[in-house]
């Protein structure tokens, strides 16, 4: 009987060595698109396979970010802490070349990739199936609007142990989410503001008022000039500038600071009303656009910007205190008064 | 040196090259860990872990590309050399008769209608396939000089095929389908998996296999079809043959990386430098110089830059020099 329970007793004992080690590296987890992953319970290396999940990455632990997707630029490099913009450029498959050196992945030892779920295509398919051949876990965040971001962050705080700063994230979000949106419904629809978005160097390529490429102009109660069912997903719709000049739309917002350029010199833009009274605005972009492309959740900020832009006797806020906050928490840099307001474009 | 002391020659150095190649990579790996894995010799504190990384390594990443660089170069050069000969045209390449072109335009379509990479590969060869066929059709429609129908057909149908990429390029979503098509044409093995190796080598290699068996025909065809025919040869099966081997290497070349461009077209001649113009010879010759030659290439791309540089890019860029220590080394004679 002894001999048994202590025969019993050894081979729970075995078990358990076995299992120990077993289940502190291992966490079982559910993606954003509700796949079961399993990952290192504590995760310390993560390749971010596009932009918008490095900057997601970026905010919530930027000493997490396994490597770059591309090189930044002079100017961004200002907004963004030294550690992160000196990390090897790893490349990524968002479509642009740089297609990553599986090696060089690999050599990097990241303890999961991490990816966001738009479409899924053939070209996906092959990186699902590499990730899997390098045994390197994948996973996902759906990133498609602004809620998404709020409920991203809790989620990769609560994967990677970092909860307390993902809902300091999430909370900050919904603050600027939940201030805008009462002044926006107060508005009446005859008082909205009409907008133009103005993408491309000649400013005649934008977004239909339902793409999520404009999302911020319906939620800072703009009215969005191009009314249509976008096209496909990438949008980028071609107008003519007689469209423009007929839609006189009140403010212009400037992808491109080319276009800005040419709106204010050139004679036949003149006509239109944003022009006469001086608003067309430059989208500010740095480190990372705060309005579309690359989609980031910089557009929470974006959000307040607009919001204040397109309303500033409804919503009157000191955008450069705004700025330096937003900065100081997301971005973990600190921005002087001048630098908010270079940022800002003023 | 006589040319079958060359052949064995290329044939040890593309051994002693694909070693060498499963030896470096971007992922540093020490020649102890490597002859412990191999079982050469027993280590101390074996992790498993490491092992299985290892392994992966070796048998995932860098072998299925390897294979894939070595199988695709042969198959082009093979294909370019027969062509050539064929044709009785040092200006042709393996895609005289459509047939990247076609794959070209399946590849694209398949990355815009489906979500699956299969349906993409298999799209790929049966366009390129098709296009061929096409081609082959459209020459026998009309009574006159083959040669001159076969080539003007391959134009026609490439241009179509072309023609039918650019639709479906217009067409596609710019921010994420548009870039996919336009670096998969680019080539490049990064994506390269051991499955697709697995179906995709036995293959290539019965399809270069079958060129090669058919060289001493092949030295008959370059006289012309008047004399291949009253030496006995039935010209029109034994073309047909031919190009139908070609295409589906040619054809297969693009479902492994893309369109690799300049290795069909110049290495035959480089091959005809060393060992002269004699397809028995020249073809196995060829084979092994362009199996050799894409090894380089890609190991350049592997290596040197931490983020992949399409294949079409370096081929052409790297092969001018090659082409050039070529002309001057070359002692064989053209014809």
């Amino acid at each position: 009987m002894n001999a048994r329970r202590s025969a019993g007793a050894s081979l729970l004992l075995l078990a358990l060595l076995l299992l120990a080690p077993g289940w502190s590296r291992a966490a079982d987890i559910v993606d954003m698109t509700g796949r079961s992953v399993t990952i290192p319970d504590r995760s310390t290396k993560i390749f971010c396979a596009s932009p918008p999940t490095l900057y997601l990455l970026y905010a919530l632990d930027s000493t997490l970010a396994a490597g770059l997707n591309f090189p930044f630029t002079e100017k961004e490099k200002v907004h963004l802490r030294p550690d992160f913009v000196n990390l090897p450029v790893l490349g990524g498959w968002f479509g642009q070349g740089r297609t990553p050196n599986l090696e060089s992945v690999m050599a990097a030892k990241p303890d999961f990739i991490l990816a966001w779920y738009w479409h899924q295509t053939a070209a996906n398919d092959v990186i699902e199936k590499t990730a899997q051949t390098l045994g390197v876990p994948l996973v996902y965040v759906r990133l498609d609007t602004l809620e998404q971001y709020v409920k991203a962050f809790e989620f990769l705080g609560r994967i990677l142990h970092r909860e307390e700063r993902g809902k300091a994230l999430a909370d900050a979000s919904r603050r600027i989410l939940a201030d805008v949106a009462p002044v926006v419904a107060a508005i009446p629809e005859s008082e909205k503001v009409s907008v133009y978005y103005a993408q491309g160097p000649d400013g005649l390529k934008t977004e239909c008022d339902t793409s999520v490429h404009a999302e911020l102009i319906n939620l800072a109660g703009g009215r969005n000039i191009r009314s249509c069912a976008a096209r496909d997903s990438f949008g980028m719709e071609a107008v003519s500038i007689e469209e423009v000049v007929f839609g006189n739309p009140e403010v212009i917002l400037a992808k491109e600071r080319r276009f800005s350029e040419l709106a204010r010199t050139n004679p036949v833009w003149s006509h239109v009303r944003a022009v006469r009274d001086g608003k067309v605005m430059d989208i500010p972009a740095y480190p990372f656009n705060w309005f579309d492309r690359p989609p980031s959740f910089m557009r929470i900020l974006g959000l307040c910007w607009l919001t204040n832009l397109l309303y500033p006797d409804r919503f009157p806020r000191d955008m450069v205190a705004q700025t330096r906050d937003f900065y100081r928490l997301f971005l973990d840099v600190e921005l002087d008064e001048n630098q908010a307001l270079t940022v800002l474009g003023r | 040196m006589s040319v079958q002391y060359r052949t064995a020659a290329l044939a040890l150095l593309l051994v002693a090259g694909a070693t060498a190649s499963m030896i470096v990579g971007r992922y540093p790996l020490s020649l102890a860990d490597l002859g412990h894995h191999l079982g050469l010799w027993a280590m101390e504190g074996t992790d498993p872990k490491q092992a299985e990384l290892v392994r992966t390594l070796l048998l995932e990443v860098r072998l299925p590309r390897i294979l894939a660089a070595i199988c695709v170069g042969a198959s082009l050069s093979v294909s370019g050399t027969a062509f050539q000969a064929m044709f009785i045209n040092p200006l042709v390449s393996p895609g005289l008769l459509g047939v990247l072109a076609g794959a070209s335009f399946g590849a694209a379509a398949g990355m815009i209608l489906s979500t699956r990479w299969l349906v993409v590969q298999a799209s790929t060869f049966a366009f390129g396939l098709l296009a061929v066929c096409i081609a082959l059709a459209m020459a026998r429609a009309y009574r006159g000089d083959r040669l001159l129908l076969l080539v003007l057909s391959g134009v026609v149908v490439s241009a179509m095929f072309t023609a039918l990429l650019s639709v479906i390029k217009y067409l596609a979503d710019p921010y994420n389908q548009l870039p996919a098509i336009t670096y998969w044409l680019m080539g490049g093995f990064s994506l390269v998996t051991r499955e697709t190796m697995t179906v995709m080598m036995p293959l290539m290699l019965l399809g270069t296999g079958t060129i090669i068996s058919l060289s001493g025909y092949l030295n008959v065809l370059t006289m012309g079809d008047e004399e291949a025919r009253a030496l006995g040869v039935r010209v029109t099966a034994l073309r047909t043959a031919l190009i139908l081997a070609a295409t589906l290497v040619s054809s297969l070349t693009v479902v492994v990386g893309g369109i690799i461009g300049w290795v069909g077209l110049i290495i035959p001649h480089v091959g005809r430098m060393i060992v002269g113009p004699d397809n028995r010879i020249l073809l196995p010759f060829s084979a092994l110089l362009g199996a050799l030659y894409l090894l380089l290439v890609d190991n350049i791309s592997r290596l040197v830059f931490p983020v992949e540089i399409p294949l079409g890019i370096l081929t052409s860029l790297l092969g001018i020099p090659v082409f050039a220590v070529a002309l001057r080394l070359g002692r064989g004679g053209w014809n």
